[in-house]
Order: structure tokens, then sequence, then C-alpha cells
């Protein structure tokens, strides 16, 4: 059975990768841990990790989703075993905001520049910690449908670590 | 849905003269990882504010705050039986309303020959202020003195010589009135205070009057401690000793209803663990714990699942402010990164000390108070440019960690 190790902020954002992750494939064991988005903690863990694929999982907030990438990239090579390795083994999902566009989207609620959880704070009470719940409830199609790429990039990786 | 209330951020901290820390002044972030190696002054710092709770709000009448030291001498800078000790906090307090009002508190205390005595405090709440000086008591109302008492008992904080305050509203002027009455017992002087404020001003006053390090919680976790079996009704001590009967309150139908989806019920689903509780034939209260369907006995809980379950049952009071002394004690790096991410998410603002790697890492540059030893005395200071730390780390690979232990971090000020 194949595995991924996925880099997420908070343990919250590692439930609700994990699950999701489980939807899209039964087939592999998932691993989470968190680490802030600018440490390079994070290439630590893809370096240490001998899963077939690492997701690092990273929050834009409305900056520039490349160069948010960029800068993941940097810290995780900073740390990699090659630069082989880091193309073999490593997927960046960049989130435009963070990871609650996916609710609002298949919520088909209307965000209008705010920030995706003060949306659903507002809407429903949401708290970070709530983020686990939405997992099972996503739905899938309307998010391909809508083409929300952090989705799409995260269940392509998911379905062939 | 549970409304969130936290009503006192405690912004700033100053403590002169306790144990190791002469005088130190810090800002508090919403997460503060004190750091520094043994003997830099970081259970000092944890301590200080036990001092000053249980000097403000003591738990044993009358109030001898020195007993957790061994005597006063133990607890002063120095051993200088001469200086005196002082705490000072500020703030801001919001009253259920949503309004935001500043503060400061302020007292200095001297405990010679073993005898408490509250030399000097000062309570600032706005155009509202209580002052102290000896055995004199001022009450001012935008800066004019409206009241003035003899202190009968120095051993008593401004928050025991007055009982809880009254907001009430003066029908015939259409005006709302704050008042104190005065413990006749301690005080010498007008029976009550009486001034009229806007409505805010007194609700404000009222929230800091009634929760100023009532909403200070402590946790300096022992497992022996935790594990000892308690007395049903029981409160949970600073070193963890009550859990099991806190949890039996709130998981077996007793006392106050189950919270729903706190962030121990979250712990608890997230590592599939039922509680199960036993009274004993002394009248306590023992906690088994199943674990994939398997009962384990007390003896057997893991240390880390004790303490990960005392510091989020502490989270889900949603206290003001939450301290835990050597955060990293016991647990493991999954539990650590559990903790971490519900002190984040909470409303609660969390001081944790620690020495680990672990901890730090989890951290932001701009989280840590960083603890040093000068001569006898503890200085603290937070980085100077968290972000251009973040990008020289970033760039250079290096964790915050290792910064701290071997870099730029690790002795300078």
């Amino acid at each position: 059975m194949k595995s991924i190790q996925i880099i997420s902020e908070d343990i919250y954002g590692c439930d609700f990768f994990k699950e999701v992750a489980h939807r899209i494939n039964r087939e592999v064991r998932v691993f989470c841990n968190s680490a802030q988005a600018w440490s390079p903690k994070r290439g630590r863990i893809f370096a240490a990790s001998n899963a077939d694929l690492v997701i690092v999982c990273i929050d834009a907030d409305a900056r520039d989703p490349e160069e948010v990438e960029r800068e993941q990239l940097k810290i995780i090579k900073r740390s990699a075993r090659s630069e082989q390795d880091v193309e073999k083994r490593l997927k960046i999902v960049v989130f435009s905001y963070e990871a609650e566009e996916w609710i609002i989207a298949s919520m088909k609620l209307k965000i209008s520049g705010d920030k995706p959880s003060e949306v659903l704070r507002g809407k429903m009470g949401y708290e970070k910690k709530d983020l686990p719940k939405y997992a099972p409830h996503l739905d899938f199609n309307v998010l391909r449908e809508m083409s929300v790429r952090s989705f799409i990039e995260f269940e392509k990786a998911v379905k062939d670590p | 849905m549970e409304i969130i209330f936290v009503p006192i951020d405690y912004k700033r901290v100053r403590i002169k003269n306790f144990k190791s820390l002469e005088n130190v002044e810090i800002g508090l972030e919403k997460l503060n990882v004190i750091v520094g190696p043994n003997g830099s002054g970081k259970t000092n710092l944890f301590e200080a504010f036990l001092f000053a709770k249980s000097t403000v709000r003591p738990s044993i009448y009358p109030p001898y705050p020195f007993s957790y030291w061994w005597g006063y001498k133990n607890m002063v800078y120095m051993h200088d039986i001469s200086r005196n000790v002082e705490f000072g906090v500020s703030g801001e307090v919001k009253t259920r309303e949503g309004v935001l009002q500043s503060f400061s508190y302020s007292l200095a205390v001297n405990g010679a020959g073993e005898k408490l005595r509250i030399i000097e405090e000062r309570l600032d709440g706005g155009s509202f202020r209580i002052t102290r000086m000896g055995s004199e008591l001022k009450v001012y109302l935008h800066k004019r003195e409206v009241s003035s008492y003899e202190i009968l008992d120095l051993r008593y904080s401004v928050f025991n010589l007055f009982a809880y305050p009254a907001k009430v509203f003066d029908e015939e002027r259409g005006k709302w009135r704050l008042v104190l009455q005065a413990n006749v017992g301690l005080l010498n002087g007008p029976p009550q205070v009486l001034v009229e404020l806007d409505e805010q001003s007194i609700d404000a006053l009222v929230e800091l009057y009634g929760r100023l390090f009532s909403d200070v919680y402590l946790l300096k976790f022992s497992s022996d401690r935790a594990r000892t079996p308690s007395v049903p009704g029981s409160i949970i001590g600073i070193d963890g000793y009550g859990l099991f009967s806190v949890l039996q309150e709130m998981y077996s139908g007793v006392g106050p209803e189950k919270k729903p989806e706190g962030f121990l019920d979250y712990f608890l689903d997230r590592f599939n663990i039922r509680l199960r509780f036993q009274n004993t034939e002394f009248q306590t209260v023992l906690m088994k714990l199943v674990e994939d369907g398997l009962e384990v006995e007390p003896q057997g809980i893991p240390d880390g699942y004790l303490k990960a379950m005392a510091v989020l049952y502490l989270l889900d009071l949603k206290p003001s402010l939450l301290l835990v002394d050597e955060l990293e004690n016991h647990m493991h790096l999954k539990l650590i990164e559990h903790v971490i991410s519900a002190f984040r998410a909470s409303e609660t603002k969390v001081l944790a000390t620690t020495h680990s790697p672990l901890v730090i890492d989890l951290a932001k540059p701009e989280e840590l108070i960083l603890l040093y030893k000068r001569g006898r005395s503890t200085e603290a200071r937070r980085t100077e440019n968290p972000e251009a730390l973040k990008a020289e780390l970033a760039e250079r690979g290096i964790t915050l960690s290792e910064s701290w232990l071997y870099g730029s971090l690790s002795d300078e000020i």
C-alpha cells in the first residue's frame, strides 16, 4: 500500500486533509504533521519522510499563489535529499486563502473577497477546530465543476501518489 | 451555539523582585512560548502569576500567599526581605456588549517577619481609580477623590476590601451608578462608594472586579498527582490533582452538563479514547481509560494523555489566560502538536514555558519570550525583527530551535 505524508499548519488541517484523502483513495496510508508555513521544519519533514508522496498544504491568504509556491519549494529544497527527490515526491497545494475555501465552494456560498473562515464563522459560528467535521460532507463533484484548483491538484496527487 | 466570552485581555505584565525576576516587563501575545536554559527563570515567571493570583484571589483566609515558597524570604529577590515584591498588569476588559476599556492593576507586597502586608495597590479602570498607600485607601472619579478609608487589615487586596460591585439605575437622575460595598471589618470609612458613570464603564469595571486573576489558570502538571483518586466535587489543582473528579463531573452527568464539542472532546475522539469512572470505598473517584476497546487501569494511563486532558480541560473553561509550566513534559510530538493547535484555535491567551525544540519549532519567532540570566537576574526579551528572522532562517534552512540553541537567539541581548 502506498503512503502519503501531509504537512499542514495545524492538526485540524491534518485531520481534514486525511479524511478527504481517504475519501479520494482508500488504498493509501496517510500521515500528517503540522509545521509553521515559513518554517524550515517543513523541509526536515520532507527529507525524513519515506512516504511515496509528500503533500505540502499552504495558505496563500490572498497573496500570489505562484509566489507562495516558490517560497515553499525553496524551503523544502533547502533540506531535501536531492533535486530528483523533490521532483519525484513533492506536491505543493496552494490555497487562494485557506482550506476552508473547499467548504465555501462545496456549499456554493459567495465570499466576495472575504476570508472563507470568517464567512463560515459569520454564517454558522464556525471555529477552526470544526474544519475536520466538514470533510465527510464536501461535494467533490461541485468542487470539480467549479474548477477549484487546489482541490483538483490535491485529488490528482492523492489518486496516484 | 455556545458564545465565546473572554473578557480580559492581559496585554502587559511587570514583575519586580520576585525570585530571579528583579525587574522584568513583557508584552503578551496570543501564544507566548517562554524559553530559556535551566535556571534562567522560566518557572519563576510562571510562579509570579501564581503569587499574584493567590494574593489577589486567596484560596485560604486570612491570605498567606508565601506558603508555596515556604516563606517570603524564599520568593523575594536575593532573599532580601527589605524589598517589596511587585506585580503589575495592564490590558483591556471587554463587556458582554463588546465594549473595550483599558485597565491597569498593580500591587506591592512585603512579607518580612512572614507577615503579609500589601504596601501599595492601584486599580485603574478609565475614569475610575482605587489607590492604596500603606493603610490609606482612596477612590477617585475623573481624578477627583470621592471616598477615603483606613485599611484595618493590610493582608487584604481591594478585591476583598470591597464586596462584589453592583450596577444600579438611579430613576430620579436617570443615570447609572456603581456601588462598592465596604467590608466593615476591613475598612474604616463610609459604608459604600457610590459613583455615577456611563453604563459601559460600569459594566467594564464589574467584569474587571469580578474576574481579574480569577480567570487566570495555572498548570504545573504532576502525573502522580493527577493520577491520584480525588474527592468528588474537587476542582483541578495547579499540579493536576482533582483531574479525575472534574472529568467525572463533565462526562458522567454529575454536575454541569457536558460541554459540547470542546477541545477535550476533540482530543478523546481523535485518539479514540473513552473514559470510565469508579467511586472507591474511600469516597474518591478513579478513572479508567478505554482505548480501542481495551480498558486501562489508572496506573496504566499514559502520562501524556493525562497531561493533555488536564490542559484541554482547562482550555475548555475559557480562561482569559492559561499558564502551563514545562509544556512538553510527558508528551510526544503528536500530543504537543495537538495541544498547540488547540491553543491557537482557542480564544484564551497562553503562556507556556519550555526548553524543548519540539515546542519551539511549532512557534513563530514573534511568539517567543527569551529568558537569560545576567548575574543573578533574569532578563526577558522578544525577537527584535521576527519577519526578518523568519526570512533568514528559511533562507539558511535553520529551524527556530536551532537558532535558539546554537544561533543568533542563543545568548545575546
